[in-house]
């Protein structure tokens, strides 16, 4: 690691990191609020009430309580699974459009370009409602139903594992 | 460079824990890639992350280059672990790796190629004075192969030179069973591969597998770590390896791993490999087989008797580190021995015995290590490879190494699937085991036959 010193800026910040840096600012009563930003991620803390939460910093936290548990991939397992549960708890049945394949999310056809679908709308079965790209080889995901899109709970631009929830879609009978 | 502080994990079963723990022991943050089958996996538990890369069959996931490079990217990871098997000995993979920004932890793609292909290994080898088994070029005429058989000696193999599958094989004893065998194996390679050329392979009646572990960094730093015999194999998958090599005369075994080195030199490797040869047992001689360019299923043994983690050297070396330890400072203390412990049936030809292990009851003790994923209650899916754990343990010396594995194996009880486990008792419990007169053909030319003669 001789190039170090040339590539200080380059330091990656993990999920161990991020626990740590709140746990000290846990640890700190008089600690009122911290903001950390490293090349593109920016980690932004402040207490309110006496409690820790991270309002600014989603992609890396969703709740205080995951942190505290110290285990950042349980965390996201029940991120996973809230959102699941959400759509659940409409009391409809609502069917998961799932990622048939591990990949980058994108929920436009390019960059500046409207996305496929957006809540409240109609799709039939073969209407795509987001790209996965795989090293640059993008594949259309379609809706596989016919509904009304209730929810988008994959992010745009973000690593979908294979089997992973993009959106949820309340079927029904024909839209035609 | 970029710091190395996670690494993406692109294996499964046993290995994949064993990386992980190497990882843990040095700091580093896992992200393991799993297929459908493998989400409840001990890797995935002991990883930091898991995330699903594909359907259980492993062309849709284990060996999906780009789905695993997508995934090491997406979920920050600074290096990639290939493991054995699957994706770790395609250059394809090192280089989409490299071109990724991702660390190959393995050799370079250029040292994957020269070794990896076996025609290349061998004019390597040759180029540079390291012996390979004597044989001939394709031959067409029966005087071409009266003067190769001269030059080789009898015994040796009669070969079809588009053959394979051992097709148009003849061993050939002495100068009067050349013609018959010749006339026959020319009109046998005739009639399967459409051409009637042979060549000659010199026959190594009794034959011992042995491979040198070598580990090297991009500092220069490369070592050998001895040997490890490997002779208990059947259909060429080993089930029983050990360190050190229980009669090869100090003499030949420095040869060896001089020979070891520089081929490993030749090509500029790093990280770790295993340079294989076959050892005649008759002649004292070796020969050069192929390099296997990854981190090996039987490294534990080596590791036992060196006290040397050769995983954590892998991935000390893929942060640019130099290696941990010089040549001077190896020292071989005591005998390691290492079953394979497979979900095959023994009784049964060996057949995969995938299911549900109802009952998991491994051995313990200071001198014993169990390299596995599987606990009470796995499901052993019949996707891959049946291999479900290394039982590996270390002696003084091989009598007491010998003794410390049988006693091991008598206490080790799985149940819900048929394991290896009785074939090992009963092979450690040999007498031809017990005095090292184990050649590569012992378990299916004398052991598997003798059992079918008690049955």
């Amino acid at each position: 690691m001789s190039e170090q010193n040339v590539q200080e800026l380059a330091y990656f910040l993990t999920y161990r990191d991020v626990v740590e840096i709140l746990r000290l600012v846990n640890e700190s009563p008089h600690l009122v609020a911290l903001e950390l930003q490293l090349g593109d991620l920016k980690v932004n803390v402040s207490r309110a009430a006496g409690e820790l939460t991270a309002p600014t910093a989603p992609t890396v936290f969703g709740s205080p309580s995951a942190v505290a548990a110290e285990s950042v991939r349980i965390e996201e397992e029940q991120c996973e699974e809230n959102e699941v549960a959400a759509g659940v708890q409409t009391g409809s049945e609502l069917v998961a459009v799932r990622a048939p394949m591990l990949g980058t999310f994108y929920r436009a056809p390019g960059p500046g370009e409207p996305p496929y679908v957006e809540p409240g709308e109609l799709v039939e079965a073969d209407d795509p409602i987001g790209l996965i790209d795989v090293m640059k080889l993008f594949s259309q995901i379609p809706a596989g139903v016919a509904g009304r899109v209730v929810e988008i709970v994959a992010q745009n631009g973000a690593l979908v594992e294979h089997g992973q929830p993009l959106v949820l879609i309340e079927p029904l009978p024909d839209t035609e | 460079m970029t710091v190395l502080k996670r690494v993406f994990v692109a294996n499964r079963g046993e290995v994949a824990v064993r990386i992980i723990r190497a990882c843990k022991a040095l700091g580093l943050e896992t992200v393991i890639g799993v297929s459908e089958a493998d989400r409840e996996s001990l890797g995935a538990r002991l990883a930091d992350r898991a995330i699903c890369i594909g359907p259980a069959p492993a062309s849709e996931s284990y060996l999906r280059a780009e789905i695993l490079i997508t995934a090491a990217r997406g979920t920050g990871c600074q290096a990639v672990h290939p493991g054995y098997g699957f994706l770790s000995e395609r250059p394809h993979f090192q280089r989409l790796c490299t071109e990724s920004g991702l660390t190959f932890v393995g050799p370079s793609a250029e040292a994957i190629e020269a070794m990896g292909n076996k025609l290349s290994a061998i004019r390597i080898a040759k180029r540079i004075g390291v012996p390979t088994v004597p044989g001939s070029a394709a031959l067409d005429s029966e005087s071409d192969v009266q003067a190769a058989a001269s030059a080789i000696g009898y015994p040796f193999l009669l070969k079809a030179s588009a053959g394979g599958g051992g097709r148009g094989m003849r061993i050939v004893g002495s100068p009067n069973e050349l013609a018959p065998a010749l006339a026959s194996a020319r009109a046998e390679a005739q009639a399967a591969f459409g051409d009637p050329t042979v060549f000659l392979e010199k026959f190594i009646k009794r034959a011992k597998h042995v491979e040198i572990q070598v580990l090297g960094d991009l500092h220069g730093g490369l070592i050998q770590l001895a040997e490890r015999d490997c002779s208990v194999q059947r259909r060429h998958q080993k089930l029983i390896e050990e360190a050190p090599c229980p009669l090869i005369e100090p003499a030949v075994r420095t040869q060896m791993a001089e020979a070891a080195l520089a081929l490993a030199h030749e090509v500029g490797y790093s990280s770790a490999g295993t340079v294989e040869f076959v050892y005649d047992m008759d002649a004292g001689r070796f020969y050069f087989l192929e390099m296997n360019t990854r981190l090996q299923v039987e490294h534990p043994v080596t590791e036992m008797i060196t006290g040397i983690d050769i995983v954590q050297e892998q991935l000390r070396v893929a942060a640019g580190e130099r290696l941990s330890v010089r040549q001077d400072e190896v020292a071989i203390r005591g005998h390691a021995i290492e079953c394979r412990i497979n979900a095959e049936d023994p009784a049964n030809a060996f057949a995969p015995s995938p299911g549900r292990v109802t009952r998991w009851a491994p051995p313990v003790g200071a001198n014993v290590r169990l390299d596995t994923h599987c606990a009470q209650g796995y499901f052993v899916p019949p996707f891959y490879d049946s291999m479900i754990g290394k039982l590996v343990v270390r002696g003084d010396s091989r009598a007491q190494a010998t003794e410390r594995m049988a006693a091991a194996l008598a206490g080790f009880v799985v149940e819900g699937v048929k394991t290896t486990i009785p074939f090992h008792r009963e092979v450690l419990g040999h007498k031809d085991f017990r005095e090292a007169r184990i050649t590569t053909r012992w378990v299916e030319g004398d052991f598997l036959r003798g059992q079918a003669r008690a049955a």
